[in-house]
């Protein structure tokens, strides 16, 4: 079993011939056959398909090269990306006999990038609220120390990339789904910018705030990861026609004069986090001024506004969609699902109209803060992971939530690793930028993941 | 490159303490009125089921309150609208 590699590691030794996909996937099968009993980041695996698809991989490399940087490079989906001929269940008794005649738009795109798929990633039940003990499957483990939790609901692709499972994966953001398990796991996870990756053949939440994005060790990976995933589809109404840059090719730019607006407010005034987290946030402005960047404290509307907005919206979108189920099937969703969704019920259409006016109104007080910066910085979470038996009865709507205002915005953002707790489990922060200017935000993180060590470290299980 | 908001004239909302809708600590209907909406939305929920969501109903409620007490101006349209373009897509 080799080392955890990132996806540029390996791409780089495949292209040279160091490294066969073969070797690679088998190394990948390996560290979840000693580790997913404990992790169970995975609902569903692959192996034969993985192993062919690396096989004939290795055979187009070794007759004319690479096709690009994901050719050979065992990833996996989270379990809402239809996979043709794959159960693709929500982690959903409702679904449990689901499977899709044809792959999402982006399963298809990253198969054609040729990557290697090892199988389905566990989430919350469709993408909303967990963790959940009464579903078909366990909720996955934090790898950092599998008592803990990892957030979700890209929860088990956090825990897989954290882990070493796989080299990256795919994961959706509706409220940040895809930021937070990238936080509380310690790997990097980008939300692009909304309709930038069409979200055709994923299982929707939220039609107006759902966003598709990739988790990898590192913001490089997320990169590489994320450019095939971009592109117009007819089949997403949202879907943007926008010329895509090179994402990879833009990381390695100076952000020296890049303007940096840090939402104090946000942690220190409308969500206290932790003494770790503060210090961590604070270092990560040291880090930013160090690299040349102006930091100022930048001031956006409260996240109650956010929250409030963006619940509405997602609890009357999610109840408009699960509507028919719920009124014939409520039992067969999760405990979780049931306190969370069925609150849609309560709403009215007015409520929902209100929710999508006032949207229009954060919007432009967002867009009115950007024109003084470029990036963002704030907190991802309140805290490092918490215990996970400690999560079983939360109340979702008790606190605002740090990630959901740039779903709201349609707004890229980036969660990368921050730092440590003295207990060794992963601090995380937000780079957030302006819409379509998704380059802009991987630079900030890349440049600063170089700067830091944060990436040097794995967890020790899965070493 | 897509154009933003910024600069076309909407007023950022009023900026209220986040602990504001916090006050409303109770469901703004009692537990009856409560399974009369879950009836009319055709949930069939257990006794206790009814009890806890009533328990958690008043944080949204008060979500609720907040995206509707602004004064808004009748000229703010919901952010989501109508393409023709893309409508038949």
């Amino acid at each position: 079993m080799t080392p955890p590699l990132t996806i540029a590691q390996a791409a780089a030794l495949i292209a040279a011939r160091k490294l066969s996909p073969v070797e690679l996937v088998q190394s990948c099968l390996a560290r979840i056959e000693k580790l997913d009993d404990t992790l169970h980041a995975f609902i569903r695996l692959t192996p034969a398909r993985a192993l062919a698809e690396a096989k004939a991989a290795e055979a187009q490399i070794m007759t004319s090269g690479p096709r690009g940087p994901l050719h050979g490079i065992p990833i996996a989906h989270k379990d809402i990306f239809c996979t043709k001929g794959i159960p693709t269940t929500a982690h959903s008794k409702i679904l449990i006999d689901h499977v899709p005649a044809e792959d999402a738009i982006v399963v298809r795109r990253l198969v054609e990038a040729g990557t290697v798929m090892l199988g389905k990633l566990a989430t919350h039940e469709f993408a909303t609220v967990g963790p959940s003990f009464d579903l078909p499957w366990p909720p996955a483990r934090n790898p950092w120390n599998p008592a803990h939790f990892t957030g979700g609901s890209s929860s088990g692709t956090g825990a897989a990339v954290a882990a070493g499972l796989v080299l990256g994966g795919t994961g959706s953001d509706t409220g940040g789904s895809i930021r937070l398990p990238a936080s509380l796991c310690g790997v990097a996870g980008f939300k692009p910018t909304y309709g930038l990756c069409p979200r055709t053949g994923i299982l929707p939440l939220a039609y107006s705030l759902d966003h598709v994005g990739p988790l990898a060790w590192t913001v490089e990976d997320c990169a590489i990861m994320l450019q095939p995933m971009v592109g117009p589809d007819a089949g997403d109404s949202a879907s943007a026609n926008v010329q895509a840059p090179d994402f990879r090719a833009s990381l390695g730019g100076s952000i020296k004069g890049m303007r940096i607006g840090f939402v104090r407010h946000f942690h220190e005034l409308d969500c206290s986090v932790n003494d770790a987290t503060r210090r961590a946030l604070e270092d990560a402005v040291s880090v930013f001024r160090d690299l040349g960047a102006e930091v100022i404290d930048v001031t956006l509307p409260p996240l109650a506004d956010w929250t409030a907005c963006g619940e509405i919206i997602v609890l009357a979108e999610s109840y408009a969609l699960h509507e028919k189920w719920m009124k014939s099937r409520l039992q067969d969703y999760g405990q979780c699902f049931r306190d969370y969704v069925t609150m849609g019920a309560f709403l009215s259409a007015g409520d929902y109209v209100e929710a999508q006016r006032m949207r229009r109104e954060l919007c432009a007080a967002f867009d009115d803060t950007m024109l003084k910066v470029d990036v963002l910085l704030c907190a991802t979470t309140r805290a490092e992971a918490p215990p996970i038996e400690t999560q079983t009865n939360v109340n979702w709507f008790e606190l605002p939530c740090l990630t959901g205002a740039f779903n709201v915005r349609g707004a890229p953002a980036l969660a990368v690793c921050a730092g440590f707790t003295a207990a060794g489990l992963p601090l995380g922060m937000q780079l957030v930028g302006r819409p379509f200017e998704d380059a802009t935000v991987l630079r900030a993180g890349h440049q600063y993941e170089k700067a830091t060590p944060w990436r040097n470290k794995r967890p020790a299980l899965s070493v | 490159m897509r154009t933003t908001n910024a600069g076309k004239g909407l007023a950022s909302p009023p900026r209220l303490e986040c602990n504001e809708e916090r006050q409303l600590t109770e469901a703004p209907i009692n537990l009856g009125a409560f399974k009369a909406l879950a009836r009319r939305a055709g949930l069939t929920l257990t006794p206790a089921e009814e009890r806890d969501l009533h328990g958690t109903y008043h944080y949204v409620a008060a979500m609720a309150e907040r995206v509707r007490g602004r004064g808004r101006a009748p000229g703010v349209e919901p952010a989501v609208v109508f393409d023709p373009d893309k409508a038949a897509q």
